[in-house]
């Protein structure tokens, strides 16, 4: 794909728009916008946020000295807040976010430190019509967008780490083998699987498939994996509701799914666009964070990430607002007419824009 | 937005192997591709085994997993020791039998391992100082790392460096400046890439390209 990048002005007014429309979606289906702390104290929420995160995220000592971190993944944020205001609060909780987070996130020439998070969390529901739910709300956030073309792709991080973890005698090699299915490196896979039995062998060089068919999950589930079993079992059940539910929507099962956070515990989905290089969002069933800052509840979100979304929508709807502004010349002899009549012209519903003399002409 | 299949691929020597490959597959009709000096190609042959027409984008090799990484192609061929250098975030479904190295520590002939592993803090030249870095963090050793990007023995040849780091394919350029290898410090493979947020037909169309390298009889992955 190649997408124009929207000219500055025209993306930040845009992104406004959208983030507007987003949390209307959410707000219809009662998801109340959260007032997520720009900063959190990180001996409360650093066991909550993954390692693998938490080396991409800004953490300092305050004026007191206590360490703090810089909103970057709003989840666990999120989670943090909840956990501390239950009493107040009855399940399930959800919540809409809008926010810009600071992260260190790769870029095309060097590294991404900032970028705009939308999302939501249902907190306290389990099972499938939860994740069916966040799902929903989530099309029907990007409809709301102008987005169209997009899929939905749906994994489990129990598949792939029921793999690994039976084939893998050591932390080490899991790592490294996980780090081979995370690229869908065929070869490396086969030969870090080389001890395996043959079924398991050739099920873990299968899930380094690009377009995984049924015949994966039959093999899968073949394997005496009983919780690898499970959730591939789980995953197709989800695939059909989805069917009924969204059939308009195409949906792509894909087994060799990944924990990027460190608390994703189940179902993951990614929303793909085939225009885009990366996903426009992402997320999942966590149920194991909660516990970690104390109260152990089952939840579910996902985020929107909201500049590819940008880029996107301006692509597939090219922005109408570019009539040209009326000029209203303010550097000659009256300048109170030239902005009067500038200012009789917005009255009208028109855009204008007021001439003034040159910095190094100026008078005034 | 066209509906062909994008494939990156290096200029030169690794874009003919590439296409001798994808017609050995059947992927591609067979007959030479004279891009002149064009840089975007169309491909023959490709919409029988592939389901869409392919087009070739001509890059320098350490241009293609950026290609790749944002979907501007889908697909590229490149080398592990550019990946790795680019830490590009790609996936890597099939590995071509050609184009294998090896990445050496390489030195003025008569340094051994012990002497390189001896130095208090022993400095590099070299491409590759993502990989260099890791290698010798991996080994504890302090090291400065010093960036070439050609000719990379005269680091070592001239002085600027105790040693290199670089790919070694025969090992005639070494011995023609009175260089030779210390240390292989891991072996380089030419892999196919694709970007990991395909939407469906791309993948595919990806997914047939692999099965098709990958051989009859051969279970692609």
């Amino acid at each position: 794909m190649t997408l124009d990048v929207p000219s500055t002005s025209a993306r930040v007014r845009r992104r406004r728009e959208l983030v507007t429309r987003a949390l209307d979606v959410l707000r219809g289906w009662g998801y109340d916008e959260a007032d997520v702390p720009l900063l959190a104290p990180w001996g409360e929420l650093g066991e909550a946020i993954g390692e693998r995160v938490a080396s991409r995220l800004f953490r300092f000592a305050d004026h007191t000295g206590r360490l703090q971190v810089l909103r970057g993944d709003i989840t666990p944020v999120i989670a943090w807040q909840v956990v501390r205001s239950l009493e107040s609060r009855a399940l399930p909780v959800r919540v809409a976010y809008a926010n810009r987070v600071a992260r260190v996130e790769r870029a095309f020439a060097s590294q991404r430190l900032e970028t705009y998070a939308v999302g939501m969390e249902l907190i306290g529901a389990p099972g499938a019509s939860a994740d069916l739910e966040v799902i929903t709300v989530a099309l029907d956030l990007v409809d709301a967008l102008g987005i169209h073309g997009h899929e939905l792709h749906l994994g489990d991080v129990r598949i792939a780490r029921g793999v690994i973890d039976a084939i893998a005698p050591s932390a080490d090699a899991a790592a490294r083998l996980q780090t081979a299915l995370e690229r869908r490196d065929a070869a490396v896979v086969a030969e870090l699987s080389a001890d395996a039995g043959p079924e398991l062998r050739a099920a873990a060089v299968a899930l380094c498939r690009v377009a995984p068919d049924a015949t994966l999950f039959d093999r899968l589930e073949a394997l005496d994996l009983p919780d690898v079993a499970a959730a591939c079992a789980a995953l197709r059940a989800r695939f059909a509701e989805l069917g009924r539910l969204v059939p308009d929507v195409p949906v792509v099962l894909d087994p060799t799914t990944f924990d990027d956070r460190g608390y994703y515990t189940g179902f993951r989905f990614r929303l793909v666009h085939p225009r885009m290089g990366e996903a426009l969002g992402a997320g999942g069933r966590y149920d194991s964070l909660f516990g970690r800052l104390g109260r152990a509840l089952p939840a579910t979100g996902i985020g929107v990430y909201i500049e590819r979304v940008v880029a996107l929508a301006a692509a597939l709807t090219p922005d109408d607002d570019a009539a040209p502004a009326a000029q209203f010349d303010a550097s000659g002899v009256d300048p109170t007419e030239a902005v009067a009549r500038a200012r009789a012209a917005r009255r009208n519903g028109q855009r204008v824009v007021v001439a003034h003399a040159a910095a190094d002409g100026g008078d005034r | 937005m066209t509906d062909a299949l994008r494939l990156a691929v290096p200029k030169g020597r690794l874009m003919k192997q590439t296409l001798r490959t994808l017609a050995a597959s059947g992927v591609v009709d067979s007959g030479a591709v004279d891009p002149g000096r064009r840089l975007v190609v169309r491909v023959d042959g490709a919409d029988a085994v592939l389901g869409r027409p392919l087009e070739l984008l001509l890059l320098k090799n350490a241009d293609v997993p950026t290609y790749v990484e944002h979907g501007v192609a889908e697909v590229g061929v490149c080398g592990t020791d550019v990946l790795d250098e680019s830490d590009a975030n790609v996936w890597r479904p099939h590995t071509f039998d050609f184009g294998s190295c090896r990445i050496a520590i390489a030195a003025r002939a008569g340094t051994t391992a012990a002497d390189l592993r001896a130095r208090p803090t022993l400095r590099i030249a070299t491409k590759y100082t993502r990989t260099a870095a890791r290698w010798f963090a991996g080994r504890g050793q302090a090291v400065d790392l010093v960036k070439l990007n050609g000719s990379v023995e005269l680091g070592a040849v001239l002085g600027l460096a105790d040693a290199i780091v670089d790919l070694v394919e025969t090992g005639r350029t070494l011995v023609e400046n009175d260089l030779e290898v210390v240390e292989v410090i891991g072996q380089t493979q030419v892999k196919l890439i694709a970007n990991r947020s395909l939407g469906r037909a791309q993948a595919a169309a990806v997914d047939r390209m692999v099965a098709a390298l990958a051989g009859p009889g051969t279970e692609a992955p």
